[in-house]
């Protein structure tokens, strides 16, 4: 059932140039009593602009907490950078270069832009008490930099007006902007985004994919990115990888897995399955935007 | 070993006591995002009502535990239109409704105070009549009272888990969000769970000055303690849980007393075994025996 | 007793006052700006003022000394607490809290060989021997007296001298609160208190920032638990009753929980509420006893809080529009 490799375990190769970034290895994930994750088995090259699809309730999102330390894998193992990271807390995995968004844009609503911004850097002198105190040359130092970066990268995402603003006040397109610039503020090797178009207007959100692709070129970044629209993840990703029922069915280039069959039966299989079940408690909130997942393969 | 029979029973009857009252808080808490600062405040009121009813009125102990039920309820949920809902209206956060819990604690505090005035009151009822068995004292108001509240206990667990109602109130400390979205109109529910919180205190704090014999207007304030322990140790949110909560803290509070258990602790630091036991719980499962866990 | 236009009596009031904004700013520092809701901060200043009373009494070492002892165990307690209670969901925190709280208090009063028990800190050396530990104190408070005689004269009462010492404390406490939030270290806590989840995405340890703003806020409060028992001259248990810390949350939701310059007004607010009451000898109170004015005077103070959350609850100087921002 779990052999990696056969044909419903599909092995994941982002391409071969100088070994994976990420290597997922057979991981899973318990949510809950819940098995989100059974099985999942990925791995990203430097460099890339992968997509990660699936129905509702694939555990995409789950294995996204997983690799960013949210959640502790309860099988597998994950590798970034040549280290072993899972069961690290969440900050580790952040200051070892692999940062991540969230689903809802989740910005610091009562600071200013800028401070957002500042709060992305590493290696601040002034975040930790005793230097605080007792460094305030090297904290001043470091904050001027910090404070110019802060201002190129605001000004990069179209946000440089809003800077002195606070976040809060930010409309929805706006704080998945904030947020991603924030994640580069520490200079990553690695982005995982949850859903960059969710919550907002199509226009804003292909808008907002259209910067985070041209950062992605600028900052030689890899990212990795959750996606529901399955338009915008085949016309702009190099590399896609589909989860069905808690596991990894396919992987490769987009135009391959548009042509799986396996890909059309999870999707088609899922919708069915829905319409049987029909509402249930607990998937009504899934539920809230029915047909929104098949809307690419139709 | 008789000892230990007597602990056991003193401690399932406080137990039971406190847990209604803590299934009370928890109920308020779930539903509404309310810490009910006043919960003991309100146990109070229930035990003062009672006096009025059953040695002012001369009306007798069942009369005075049924009017400290409806009253404090009535009482609870009179302010909720008044006081409650227009703070939800105004999107009041856990704090505001905590600073004006703890407000609405003094104003009932030291109003019963003014009203009843100060001193130990006590209920017209025979204090030394008592069953022995064995070597076990079984006094009669402890023995009703723990009926009584084992009884309430059971009503409560019926009605949550048997009934729509019941459903919805579980349902709304599990997920606020998905309650929002099933249709129940939430000044309805809010009513509900005052009228349910306010009986639960009621009833509590009547019952627990029977079981205490003498009592003043501290009589809630002092068990207030104790009883946000049961709910945390329950797990917040989970009236169940309280319930739980509440019968376990009152056997450990009890039993830790035992000659048996290393000479037994003083009484006067029940307190402090309830608060360790406390810890202990958290320090195993971070949401208590019956909480969930956080999902992201 | 007293009288509208007693200075006395306003200056007491002011020191009293005073203490509570100093114990307020440790809340703000915890909860205005990193989101954790402590109501057991009473503690703090209890374990501080013992920590100082059984120092100088019973080891004998020197006030100042012992006070900074008092707040470094203060400081510690505050990590000692977060260690266990700090991966409890917030609300969990909360309630634990209280829990510390009136564990201290009861701790205070059963464990009478080191605390002298209910008696308080006379009861230090025993029955026989009445024990104080303020000598230090008294010089101090009538050197700041003879000072200020030169600029007030007979005003500079040793109440008054004692109000002026707290108040430039507090002073040097909000600044010193303004300078953490204003830094980098405050930023992080900010940041905390809106997300934190996005904190920790971000790369920030939060856990070690919530231990350090519980210890920080722990000196801050034990600060305001010295000042409490070299004030009172002899400390018991219910002396750091906790319903202390309640009133501390008055006056740091009164003030707007971010707002650094509303704590002072809001203490001096709190302690005109509180003691004005007294004041209140006119009908229908003046047909009142002594005893129901003062219950009446705690119900004032609660419907004063309920009406306050009612009108204004983002405070005196609070924003709302910020408050509600998420």
């Amino acid at each position: 059932m779990a052999d990696a490799g056969t044909s419903g375990e599909a092995r994941a190769e982002g391409g071969d140039v100088g070994g994976p970034l990420l290597d997922v290895r057979a991981v899973g994930v318990t949510v809950g009593g819940v098995r989100a994750v059974e099985h999942a088995t990925l791995s990203l090259r430097e460099g890339a602009f992968a997509s990660l699809i699936g129905p509702n309730g694939a555990g995409k999102t789950s294995l996204l907490h997983a690799i960013s330390g949210f959640y502790r894998p309860s099988a597998g193992e994950i590798h970034f950078g040549g280290r072993r990271i899972d069961g690290w807390p969440p900050h580790r995995v952040a200051a070892s270069g692999l940062v991540r968004t969230f689903q809802r844009g989740r910005v610091f609503a009562r600071l200013s832009c800028l401070d957002n911004m500042r709060l992305g850097a590493r290696d601040h002198p002034g975040e930790q008490f005793v230097a605080n105190l007792a460094r305030p040359r090297a904290r001043r130092r470091r904050e001027a930099e910090v404070t110019s970066e802060a201002r190129e990268l605001l000004a990069a995402v179209g946000l440089g007006p809003k800077a002195d603003d606070l976040a809060g006040t930010l409309s929805g397109g706006q704080r998945k902007l904030l947020e991603f610039a924030r994640a580069l503020m520490c200079r990553p090797k690695l982005v995982l985004l949850d859903e960059p178009m969710a919550g907002v207007n199509p226009t804003t959100g292909r808008q907002v994919m259209e910067r985070i692709a041209q950062l992605h070129a600028a900052h030689s970044l890899t990212v990795f990115f959750v996606e529901h629209q399955l338009d915008v993840v085949m016309a702009m990703s190099d590399h896609v990888v589909v989860m069905a029922e808690g596991r990894v069915i396919k992987s490769g280039p987009p135009e391959e897995v548009r042509s799986d069959q396996a890909v059309h039966d999870a999707y088609l299989g899922s919708r069915r399955r829905r319409e049987a079940v029909g509402r249930r408690g607990d998937e009504a909130l899934a539920a809230r935007a029915p047909g929104r997942d098949e809307a690419g393969l139709r | 070993m008789t000892g230990l029979l007597q602990l056991v029973f003193d401690g399932v009857v406080v137990g039971a006591v406190l847990a209604l009252a803590a299934a009370g808080v928890s109920l308020v808490y779930g539903g509404l995002r309310i810490i009910n600062f006043a919960q003991g405040d309100y146990m109070t009121l229930g035990a003062y009502v009672a006096l009025g009813v059953s040695s002012g009125l001369r009306l007798g102990m069942v009369a005075g535990v049924a009017a400290a039920t409806l009253c404090t309820s009535a009482f609870a949920v009179v302010l909720e239109p008044v006081l409650w809902r227009p703070l939800r209206r105004a999107r009041a956060g856990v704090l505001s409704l905590f600073v004006t819990a703890v407000g609405l604690s003094l104003v009932l505090r030291q109003g019963i105070l003014f009203a009843a005035g100060g001193g130990f009151q006590q209920y017209r009822v025979d204090a030394y009549s008592a069953w022995q068995v064995s070597g076990l004292r079984f006094p009669t108001e402890e023995v009703v009272a723990g009926a009584a509240a084992l009884a309430a206990i059971l009503t409560l667990a019926t009605l949550l888990s048997r009934t729509q109602l019941g459903k919805a109130l579980r349902g709304l400390a599990d997920s606020p969000e998905l309650t929002a979205i099933s249709g129940i109109d939430p000044d309805r529910l809010a009513v509900v769970v005052w009228a349910l919180a306010g009986a639960l205190a009621g009833l509590s704090g009547v019952l627990l000055a029977l079981v205490e014999t003498s009592f003043d207007t501290n009589l809630g304030w002092d068990q207030l303690l104790t009883v946000f322990c049961a709910v945390v140790l329950g797990g917040i949110g989970s009236t169940y849980g309280a319930l739980i909560g509440g019968i376990v803290l009152g056997l450990v509070m009890e039993l830790a007393t035992w000659s048996g258990f290393a000479g037994g602790v003083p009484a006067s630091y029940q307190l402090v075994v309830a608060f360790v036991a406390l810890v202990a719980v958290l320090l195993v499962r971070p949401t208590g025996i019956l909480g969930r866990s956080r999902i992201l | 007793m007293s009288s509208v236009f007693n200075v006395q009596f306003w200056a007491y009031v002011g020191v009293i006052a005073g203490i509570y904004g100093i114990l307020a700013y440790s809340l703000q520092l915890q909860h205005g700006f990193c989101g954790l809701l402590n109501f057991g901060q009473v503690a703090f200043m209890a374990l501080s003022g013992y920590t100082m009373a059984i120092l100088v009494v019973k080891a004998g070492l020197g006030l100042w000394a012992a006070s900074a002892a008092g707040l470094a165990v203060a400081g510690v307690f505050g990590v000692l607490m977060g260690i266990p209670t700090l991966r409890l969901r917030a609300d969990y925190f909360a309630i634990v809290t209280i829990a510390v709280g009136e564990i201290v208090e009861y701790l205070a009063s059963n464990m009478t060989s080191l605390t002298g028990g209910a008696a308080g800190s006379i009861n230090l050396l025993g029955p026989q021997n009445a024990a104080s530990y303020d000598g230090a104190w008294q010089d101090a408070v009538s050197r700041v007296q003879s000072w200020l005689g030169h600029a007030i004269g007979s005003a500079a009462t040793a109440t008054v001298a004692t109000m002026a010492v707290v108040w430039v404390l507090l002073v040097l406490v909000a600044l010193a609160v303004w300078f953490l939030v204003r830094s980098p270290w405050g930023r992080v806590l900010q940041a905390i208190r809106d997300d934190e989840d996005a904190a920790a995405a971000t790369g920030k340890n939060v856990f070690r920032f919530k231990l350090q703003v519980l210890a920080v806020g722990g000196v801050i409060a034990g600060l305001a638990g010295l000042l409490f028992a070299f004030e009172s001259a002899t400390i018991s248990p219910t002396d750091y009753d906790p319903t202390i810390t309640f009133y501390a949350w008055t006056i740091l939701v009164l003030a707007g929980t971010t707002s650094i310059a509303g704590v002072p007004l809001a203490s001096v607010v709190f302690g005109i509420l509180f003691a004005g009451v007294l004041f209140f000898t006119f009908p229908p109170f003046s047909y009142l006893g002594s005893a129901d004015r003062s219950y009446l005077q705690l119900m004032i103070v609660g419907a004063a809080l309920i009406l306050l959350m009612r009108l204004r609850p983002q405070g005196l100087l609070g924003n709302r529009q910020e408050m509600l921002l998420g």
